[in-house]
């Protein structure tokens, strides 16, 4: 516990320095409130709106975390299939770097055709976002197994299955999740861009919509609650993935 | 044997007395190794064969190549476990290998928690749970400290007699492989040959045994094997002088 506050008091400082000085910098040059709100007003916005804003982290998350665990499932899958040969490494690791590139914005309108409104095409759009980072990180854990250790198994008569069970999944731990990781951020980018383009507005407006429809109302205190509360979702996420790593991971030394 | 069309070996044939302890000494690079990955059927040979009975060997590596991830226990009964057999029969028989090789106390213990010689001793419980009827040793000691390495020099020695199974030991140390080795086999390189055979006799097996005689010409025997043609005469003055900067 002691180890825990000792590092965590340098960013939590920091990060209320930053907001005084936030605060302080909108009071001495009497910035208006639609440009850029003090901490305070985000605060206030926050708790003024708390029922609907976290019915809309409750969709925001939900989506993020879906999509996180699609692309943590299909992410292996594939990174495993990918590494079983030389060919299909050759073959399908160049096309899975290209569609990395392919912009999630331009596509997020055919989720909308392929999915519907809702949080199926959020998540949809987390999972393709945070795919990839699992695919290659999964590819190079597996592909780096120690080659001693396959020759031990090989020893050991053990089937390619078994050895891929028992070996070079547990080997390919550590890159996995430096891959889940990365995507955890990704995936609540992925679901709010999704929400942009397939969120209902209303009651059960998820945060995305909650961004685009108060930038319209010119409620930037509010623009600003909820992407607070998407970075809360994305700082859980990352927490949450960092302590199943630990978990995994312990005792290996 | 050949490897990229490098004949690695000259024809070798190293009869072994089942449930005696061979070592094989020699140059690196000689093929001792790769003979007794042969041996484990790591490697094909490109011709001939190796027969161990059958039944597949037990191996340890001169690094004992234990899974981060697993403590002792679970990495002892990998073998057990693979070949399919009950969570109960992998228990009873790992606790029974690690209290054999004096390791009952570490079974929870992961391998970062465990020096090297507890590793090696983890590696070798390994390497005996499916009661293999031989046991094939790469450089086990190669790694380790003097001490360390005396300690699992005893275990293999105390192992080899209570199991009564085939050992084949390769170390680059002669030391080692006269006092462990009932017979040494000599091999030299490029390609690996079986320069000869050295039946050893020594009045006992305990530690003090390598300050007698006896183990000294066993020693001397098998160094002289060992040992490559000299030019007549020692190396010329002529050749060094151009090392030196100097005039032939």
């Amino acid at each position: 516990m002691k180890r825990v506050i000792h590092s965590l008091w340098p960013p939590l400082a920091l990060v209320a320095a930053l907001l005084l000085a936030w605060e302080l910098l909108i009071l001495v040059f009497q910035i208006r409130s639609f440009l850029l709100p003090a901490p305070s007003a985000v605060l206030r916005a926050l708790i003024e709106n708390a029922d609907s804003l976290s019915r809309s982290l409750g969709l925001t998350a939900l989506a993020a975390v879906g999509g996180l665990v699609v692309a943590a499932i299909a992410g292996t899958v594939v990174g495993s299939i990918v590494a079983s040969s030389r060919l299909l490494y050759r073959g399908a690791y160049p096309i899975a770097t290209l569609l990395q590139m392919v912009p999630l914005v331009a596509i997020a309108p055919l989720l909308v055709i392929w999915f519907g409104y809702g949080v199926k095409s959020a998540l949809a759009s987390a999972a393709i976002v945070s795919v990839f980072p699992i695919i290659a990180n999964t590819v190079d854990g597996l592909r780096s197994t120690d080659p001693n250790l396959r020759e031990l198994f090989r020893l050991y008569g053990a089937s390619r299955s078994t050895t891929w069970w028992k070996l070079a999944l547990p080997w390919a731990v550590p890159n996995i999740v430096t891959g889940l990781r990365i995507a955890s951020g990704l995936a609540v980018i992925g679901a709010i861009v999704g929400e942009f383009v397939s969120g209902y507005a209303g009651a059960d407006a998820p945060l995305g919509v909650v961004v685009l429809s108060s930038m319209r109302e010119a409620r930037t205190d509010l623009v600003f609650a909820a992407v607070a509360l998407g970075a809360l979702v994305g700082f859980t996420l990352f927490g949450a993935v960092s302590v199943l790593g630990w978990l995994l991971m312990r005792g290996r030394g | 044997m050949t490897f990229a069309g490098l004949r690695a070996f000259e024809p070798v044939s190293i009869d072994i007395k089942a449930g005696s302890f061979v070592s094989i000494v020699g140059t690196s690079g000689c093929g001792k190794t790769t003979l007794l990955r042969i041996a484990a059927g790591l490697l094909t040979p490109s011709e001939g064969s190796v027969d161990l009975g059958g039944a597949r060997p037990g191996m340890c590596f001169q690094d004992p190549r234990l899974l981060p991830w697993r403590n002792a226990m679970d990495n002892v009964t990998l073998p057990l476990e693979l070949a399919g057999a009950s969570p109960d029969e992998c228990q009873d028989r790992g606790i029974e290998m690690l209290r054999m090789v004096g390791m009952g106390d570490a079974w929870n213990r992961m391998p970062s928690q465990l020096s090297g010689g507890m590793r090696m001793r983890v590696g070798l419980a390994r390497a005996l749970i499916e009661r293999p009827p031989a046991l094939l040793l790469d450089e086990p000691c190669s790694a380790l400290d003097e001490i360390t390495r005396e300690t699992i020099n005893e275990l293999l020695a105390d192992l080899w007699k209570e199991l009564g199974m085939t050992v084949v030991l390769v170390t680059h140390s002669l030391a080692e492989a006269v006092y462990l080795g009932r017979q040494v086999v000599v091999m030299t390189g490029r390609p690996g040959r079986v320069v000869s055979v050295h039946g050893i006799h020594l009045p006992s097996r305990q530690p003090e045994v390598r300050t007698t005689v006896e183990f000294a010409r066993a020693l001397q025997s098998i160094y002289r094997d060992m040992t490559l043609p000299r030019p007549p005469g020692g190396i010329a003055p002529s050749s060094l002088a151009k090392y030196a900067g100097g005039e032939p």
